[in-house]
Order: C-alpha cells, then sequence, then structure tokens
C-alpha cells in the first residue's frame, strides 16, 4: 500500500495549515479551503483570522457568477461572515440565483450590498423568495441594478411576509415606475419591519407617490423614505404633505 | 562568500574557521550529502545540531528526510545561500505581538528559480507536501514560505470540489456534502455491500483524520 506514504493537505499537521491559510487571501480562504475535509473544517474554526472574518469586501473585484457561486457555496453553512460587499462584481441572474440558495440556509449574514450589478427582474424574483426565508439579513443594499417594475413586485411582496428581517433595503436606480412604487405601497402597508427604504433616482412619478403616501397612513415602522430624483411635481408634493399628517411612527 | 563568512562569524562567533568548514548531514535512507557553512545558515535544525553536536566528519542524521527529497533541499540552499538576508527579525515573526494577524502573506512573489525548483514536486506523488513537511522541520523558512505560497496559489479561485480532486481528498464532511459529488458521498456512504466492498477493489481511502 504506497498510498498510505502519500501526503496531501488534509492531512498535514496543523501548524503547517496555518502556514498555508496565513498565505491565503479571505475570499480563497472561504471559498476554496471551507469544506474541503472535516478536519480543514475543524482546523479554520480555531484558526484566528477565519474566525474573525465578519466583513468581506470584494467590492469592484470582478468574481462574476462564477466566483459569486463558489462563495455562496461557502456562505451556505457559514458561520463568522456579517458583512459581504459585492457591489460591480458582474453579476447577473445566475449569480443571483446562487446566492439566493445560500441565503436560504445561511443565519449569520445581516448586511448585503448587491448595488451595480446586473441581477434585473429574475435575480430579484430569486433573492425574494430567498428573503422569506431568511430570518436574519436587516440590510440588502440592491442599487443599480435594473430590476424594474417587475423586480420592485417581486421583492414587494417578499416584504408582506413579516417574518422578513429586513430593516433597511435599498432599491436606488433601478427603474421603478410608477407600478413599481404602487407594489411597495401595498407591501408597506402590511410591513412592520423595515425602517429606511431608499427609493432614490427611479421614476416614480407624482402617482407613484400617492400610492407610498397612502401607505405611510398605515404604516408605523417606516422612518426613513429616501424618494429624491423621482419625478415628482406640486401634485405628488401634496399627497405626501397630507399623508405625513396623519403618519405616525410607534416604537 | 564574503558576505555569508562574516555573517556566520557574527552570529555564531565561532572561534573556529567557520568559513570553509563543511558538514555532513545524512537522509533516512542512508545518503549523506556534504554541505557549508552557507547551507546550514539557512536550516536552523541543521545549524542547531551542528553547533551543538560538533560532529566533525560524523554525519548529523536527518531522520524525518529521505534523500530524494533532501538532495533537492540541498541545491536550493547553495542557491540561495548568498541572497540577501531579508530581516534578521524573522526568527521572531510568530511571537511580534505586534504582527498584523490580520493581513495575508502574498503569496505572489515567488522567484523565478523557485518557481522553477518547486514544479519538480507533484500532488500526486506526494512530494509537494513531503518538501514543505521537509522544509517546516529543517527549519528552512525560505523553503517553506515557497511551498505554502505555491499551495496557496494553486488552490486561489477554486471551488472546495475542484481543491478535493487536486488533492485526491476523497471524503466530504459529514452534514456539508452540498459541495460534494453524489459519487463521492455514496463511497463514503452509510450502506456498505460487506462483501462486494472488496471487489470493487482500491476505491480511494478515506481520509484517517476524519474519522
Amino acid at each position: 500500500m504506497s498510498n498510505e506514504n502519500i501526503l496531501s493537505l488534509h492531512i498535514l499537521p496543523i501548524e503547517l495549515l496555518y502556514r498555508i491559510l496565513d498565505n491565503m487571501d479571505d475570499l480563497t480562504m472561504l471559498c476554496s479551503m471551507r469544506n474541503v475535509s472535516k478536519r480543514i473544517n475543524a482546523v479554520m474554526d480555531i484558526y484566528h483570522r477565519y474566525q474573525t472574518l465578519t466583513t468581506l469586501n470584494l467590492r469592484i473585484d470582478a468574481i462574476g457568477d462564477q466566483g459569486v457561486q463558489h462563495l455562496a457555496n461557502a456562505l451556505h453553512h457559514n458561520r463568522t461572515l456579517t458583512t459581504l460587499d459585492l457591489k460591480y462584481n458582474e453579476i447577473s441572474v445566475e449569480g443571483a440565483k446562487h446566492l439566493a440558495n445560500a441565503l436560504q440556509q445561511n443565519t449569520t449574514l445581516t448586511t448585503l450590498y448587491l448595488g451595480g450589478n446586473q441581477i434585473g427582474v429574475e435575480g430579484a424574483k430569486h433573492l425574494a423568495n430567498a428573503l422569506q426565508q431568511n430570518k436574519t439579513l436587516t440590510k440588502l443594499e440592491h442599487s443599480d441594478n435594473q430590476i424594474g417594475d417587475e423586480g420592485a413586485q417581486h421583492i414587494a411582496n417578499s416584504l408582506k411576509n413579516n417574518e422578513v428581517a429586513l430593516i433597511t433595503l435599498v432599491l436606488q436606480e433601478n427603474k421603478i415606475g410608477q407600478q413599481g412604487a404602487e407594489h411597495l405601497a401595498n407591501a408597506l402597508q402590511q410591513n412592520k419591519t423595515l425602517t429606511a427604504l431608499n427609493l432614490r433616482i427611479n421614476a416614480i412619478g407624482d402617482q407613484g407617490v400617492q400610492h407610498l403616501a397612502n401607505a405611510l397612513e398605515h404604516n408605523k415602522t417606516l422612518v426613513i423614505l429616501d424618494i429624491k430624483l423621482n419625478e415628482i411635481g406640486v401634485e405628488g408634493a401634496k399627497y405626501l404633505a397630507s399623508a405625513l399628517q396623519r403618519n405616525e411612527v410607534t416604537p | 562568500m564574503a558576505t555569508t563568512a562574516e555573517a556566520s562569524n557574527t552570529t555564531t562567533g565561532n572561534t573556529e574557521t567557520a568559513t570553509g568548514k563543511m558538514i555532513k548531514i545524512q537522509s533516512n535512507d542512508g545518503q549523506i550529502f556534504e554541505v557549508d557553512q552557507g547551507v546550514v545558515e539557512q536550516s536552523s535544525t541543521i545549524k542547531t545540531l551542528s553547533d551543538l553536536m560538533d560532529v566533525g566528519d560524523v554525519p548529523i542524521p536527518l531522520p524525518n528526510v529521505k534523500a530524494s527529497i533532501l538532495g533537492p533541499i540541498v541545491d536550493f540552499c547553495n542557491h540561495h545561500k548568498n541572497d540577501q538576508k531579508p530581516e534578521p527579525i524573522d526568527e521572531d515573526d510568530d511571537d511580534d505581538p505586534n504582527k498584523d494577524i490580520y493581513e495575508p502573506k502574498r503569496s505572489d512573489d515567488i522567484c523565478e528559480w523557485d518557481l522553477n525548483f518547486i514544479k519538480q514536486f507533484t500532488v500526486p506523488e506526494g512530494t509537494l507536501f513531503d518538501i514543505i513537511m521537509a522544509a517546516n522541520y529543517l527549519g528552512i523558512k525560505t523553503l517553506l514560505a515557497v511551498g505554502c505560497k505555491t499551495i496557496a496559489n494553486m488552490v486561489r479561485g477554486k471551488s472546495s470540489t475542484e481543491v478535493r480532486e487536486m488533492f485526491n481528498i476523497s471524503y466530504d464532511p459529514p452534514g456539508e456534502g452540498i459541495n460534494a459529488p453524489n459519487a463521492i458521498e455514496g463511497q463514503a456512504g452509510t450502506v456498505p455491500t460487506t462483501q462486494d466492498a472488496n471487489a470493487t477493489g482500491p476505491s480511494p481511502q478515506p481520509d484517517p483524520m476524519n474519522q
């Protein structure tokens, strides 16, 4: 049995595994080394850099859908990462799908930045569905992802479910029009968790604001609604003004 | 050579003519290599042993290293013996409380010669890990770094499944089988068909450390 004498990565002494991990960046440690073998996982669990890896910043890293897939695999059972920044990473529907799968399992991540990708309507749908399963994500930054009215509708549907933990939602610059605003407004009437909603740089218009204004009369949790740069005129302002007279936030 | 001699004189304070002194080291399979102080200086283990034993002509036994690995290591040290010492405080590396432990070391700075050197060692034969183990045992920090960086570079950008394939790791963590091809899970699986197990021949052994 010459096999017995062949050394490989997973049976190296612990101090050498540490030496090797010392040379890896956070992404490699998380995506490539995690879940290779039970022993390597056990070694990593007591490795300082892994234990303290709570924030992974991959902004503008071009990791793409494949990189996201590896990362998502690692996220399924990850217990360290609380903040993940994937802004501007050329992530499309495929990547969003992998992330959505991970979010259904993950119970540690609280903040996810996904802005500036190409997630689109379909991707938004996957993520919205995942939000319904996930109980820990409190902040989703999803700006500039071309989700449009339809994407907004998917996310709005999730927000109607008050099991969703989301407190802060950023949908800035997503080509959301009056219809999208209406869906979000309907969700806000039922939602009791969201405190900040950023809809900056969309195309909500006066009509869309009317829906949102109506929702504010019923919603008691939202404290920040950012609708800057949304083609809102005097009419829209009137709706908001009268809604705000009746709006109350209860702690 | 002048710098090497100087270094050895200052660090050892040896009153003998350390410059030309050759030392013999012996692999666990009996092969003897003769090395000069420039090589000895790079291996904390050989250096300690030679200082301690003052062996004269008797070879220093290195029971953890075989000749096929020790030979190339001697080549490596011979090639690097005139290198400028990067930082003399390197020895305290691990104990330095101010060291930024959060910052991974660079792994893209392996020099051309070292890249070619490390290429002769492979994963299937296990020699890549033999060289890392030997470098660790012999206390050759530069070679250990080259080995560890090489592994890090091999792994970067791969999925855990690909890493398992690359290093012939056939065992998947129970309960974390999300990355495992079903076939592998099946092999490590729960329903052993007692008699057929032998008939299927040499299936990959589960990781003994994982049991």
